[in-house]
């Protein structure tokens, strides 16, 4: 029998996580993907990218660890969660959530933000001019133009979850239906020399990355033509 | 009237316009690339908001920019149809979407039978149901020009309306943005730096140089000018008007009379009587001293030669008249010195009936 709870919570974290990221990374990656003769964000542009790449290649550990700090209940954001909600961050599926929404950042918006910067200005000064209101361009110009960029946001923010280690070690720990994921599970069952399990999980995990990864590229290559 | 008073700074380029242009005609700006045109364009827009120094722009009265008071119209409530230089149709969308995207978000619209009248004049019938990528570039610039048109309200916007479309499409175009011009009282603001897409076109012309406007006023009467520096351009043309006497069928050619002097344009039919502008480019005149019998040239006209100047180190520009007609004349240094030619001289200028390019003068747009 393979665990279904670790598998439904990660599915339920990569979901969460890559949804939440989606409403975040819009607005960040067109941010960062427009041009500006703003000096000010000109000059905090690099910044923003540079802090949204660090997961990228920072070792989960420095991430989780520096999270663990601030989900205690001493700090800051760890006290005022335990008064709002009663409950401690740490080795919690909510604190399991922020973290992987650092995690993925870059997995969301970087697409988003190549995505975004392909639109030529002049597209949207013309649909301006033809009388397109913000949210006109934005259903009718922007989106429908960045559909290969929201659908590889989305995949990769969602498979980049589904593989999550270190950060869920250091702030998740190891709790049944809370915060056990599959690469938990899986390392747990390595462990304890439950190979069968290990393998039954790794090939499902395998199995569907693989998927979700191929669908998505086969989307990219028909996509391209388009233009 | 449309007042813009604007001065914006892009890097080491000043634009410094301070105009006031009627909105019951087709106003034409003319300069060379870089000249200001299109920065001129993107204020009327309400662009470029980060290059003003200072910008105001009121449209019948109705203020669209103003830079102190920060009262602003945003450019999607301007009303303006815009096509730009780098037409810019959206590529997921259908021709029919494209033409169509303008129209739909218009508040107040006429009689949508001007939706086919475009579509059909611009010869877009076929194209209706393929996507931007699959147009040609002169293709692409018509349903670009469509979808301004069609989107135009208050003010139609074209910038090089007619640089990618063909020859064969061109006379067609500039008569339906004529028709539309006078039949939907819509003002249009156009760029180009065609001569003749400018005789045919425009009725008020400003024209640029280095972000300012160097000249203004009625086409005919600044075209007309020989000694403003507009006429005198390398691209110079003539305009002579003259009246159509008749059409001769069997060779397809018309004869007309200006003065006492009579000239032949091919090849369309033109109404008889009817009084027509010939353009003639200066650079296709040519000159002589005796007249020529035995030539193929069909125009001729016995003129005085009234100035002359050495404008390169290769040509002379010669001010000609004839019965209080001036046009102008490029010849070769070469040819200016063999034939000595002298001020006061009788010459006789001749031109091909092919280069004569015919524009109907039309009774209601007040260029009589």
């Amino acid at each position: 029998m393979p665990d279904y709870s670790a598998i439904i919570v990660t599915l339920k974290l990569a979901l969460t996580t890559s949804l939440i990221l989606m409403l975040i990374g819009l607005p960040l990656a067109w941010w960062l993907a427009r041009p500006s003769l703003n000096k000010v964000k000109n000059k905090t542009r690099p910044i923003v990218e540079a802090i949204v790449a660090l997961p990228l290649v920072l070792p989960p550990t420095v991430l989780g660890f520096y999270l663990l700090i601030a989900f205690s209940p001493d700090s800051w954001l760890g006290a005022t969660w335990l008064k709002l909600t009663g409950s401690s961050l740490a080795f919690s599926f909510s604190g399991l959530v922020i973290g992987s929404l650092f995690y993925s950042l870059p997995f969301v918006v970087q697409p988003l933000q190549a995505t975004f910067a392909a639109i030529p200005q002049a597209t949207l000064e013309v649909s301006r001019s033809l009388g397109a209101t913000k949210i006109q361009q934005l259903k009718q110009i922007i989106f429908p133009l960045s559909k290969t960029g929201l659908i590889s946001a989305f995949s990769l923010g969602f498979a980049h979850t589904l593989g999550e280690f270190g950060v869920v070690l250091m702030i998740g720990g190891n709790i049944e239906n809370e915060t056990r994921v599959l690469s938990i599970a899986i390392y747990d069952h390595v462990e304890t020399l439950q190979f069968g399990q290990a393998h039954q999980l790794s090939i499902i995990l395998i199995a569907f990355s693989l998927a979700l990864l191929t669908i998505l590229y086969r989307f990219k290559h028909n996509r391209i033509g388009f233009n | 009237m449309l007042n813009i008073n604007t001065l914006c700074q892009f890097g080491d380029f000043r634009l410094d316009v301070n105009q006031s242009l009627p909105t019951n005609q087709i106003i034409g700006l003319f300069g060379s690339s870089g000249c200001g045109k299109s920065r001129l364009i993107r204020q009327i827009l309400g662009l470029d908001k980060e290059h003003r120094l200072k910008s105001q722009i009121s449209f019948n009265k109705k203020t669209w920019q103003q830079s102190d008071s920060k009262l602003e119209l945003i450019t999607q409530h301007r009303g303006i149809g815009y096509l730009p230089q780098t037409i810019d149709l959206f590529p997921h969308l259908t021709v029919q979407e494209n033409i169509l995207f303008g129209w739909n978000k218009r508040a107040s619209k006429p009689d949508d039978s001007i939706i086919n009248y475009v579509i059909q004049q611009l010869d877009i019938d076929d194209l209706i149901t393929r996507h931007p990528s699959e147009l040609s570039g002169g293709q692409a610039q018509r349903v670009a020009l469509a979808r301004a048109i069609l989107a135009a309200s208050n003010l139609l916007i074209l910038d090089e309306p007619l640089s990618a479309i063909g020859e064969d499409h061109k006379p067609q175009v500039m008569q339906l943005l004529k028709q539309i011009s006078l039949k939907y009282k819509l003002p249009i603001i156009f760029s180009s730096h065609s001569r003749i897409e400018h005789a045919f076109l425009t009725d008020y012309i400003l024209t640029f140089n280095n972000g300012k406007i160097i000249q203004s006023g009625k086409y005919r009467l600044v075209a007309n000018d020989i000694n403003a520096p507009f006429a005198q351009r390398p691209d110079a043309l003539n305009c002579i008007q003259a009246k159509v006497i008749d059409f001769e069928p069997e060779f397809s050619i018309n004869k007309l009379k200006t003065n006492n002097n009579f000239l032949w344009a091919g090849h369309k039919k033109l109404a008889k009587n009817s009084l027509v502008n010939l353009e003639v480019n200066a650079q296709d005149i040519s000159i002589s001293l005796t007249p020529i019998k035995d030539t193929s040239i069909l125009n001729c006209i016995v003129s005085e030669l009234i100035a002359f100047e050495e404008i390169s180190s290769h040509q002379y520009l010669l001010k000609l008249s004839f019965e209080n007609v001036f046009f102008i004349a490029f010849i070769t240094k070469k040819s200016f010195l063999e034939l000595d030619l002298t001020l006061n001289q009788k010459v006789y200028a001749m031109f091909k009936s092919v280069s004569v390019q015919p524009i109907a003068i039309e009774s209601d747009s007040g260029l009589t």
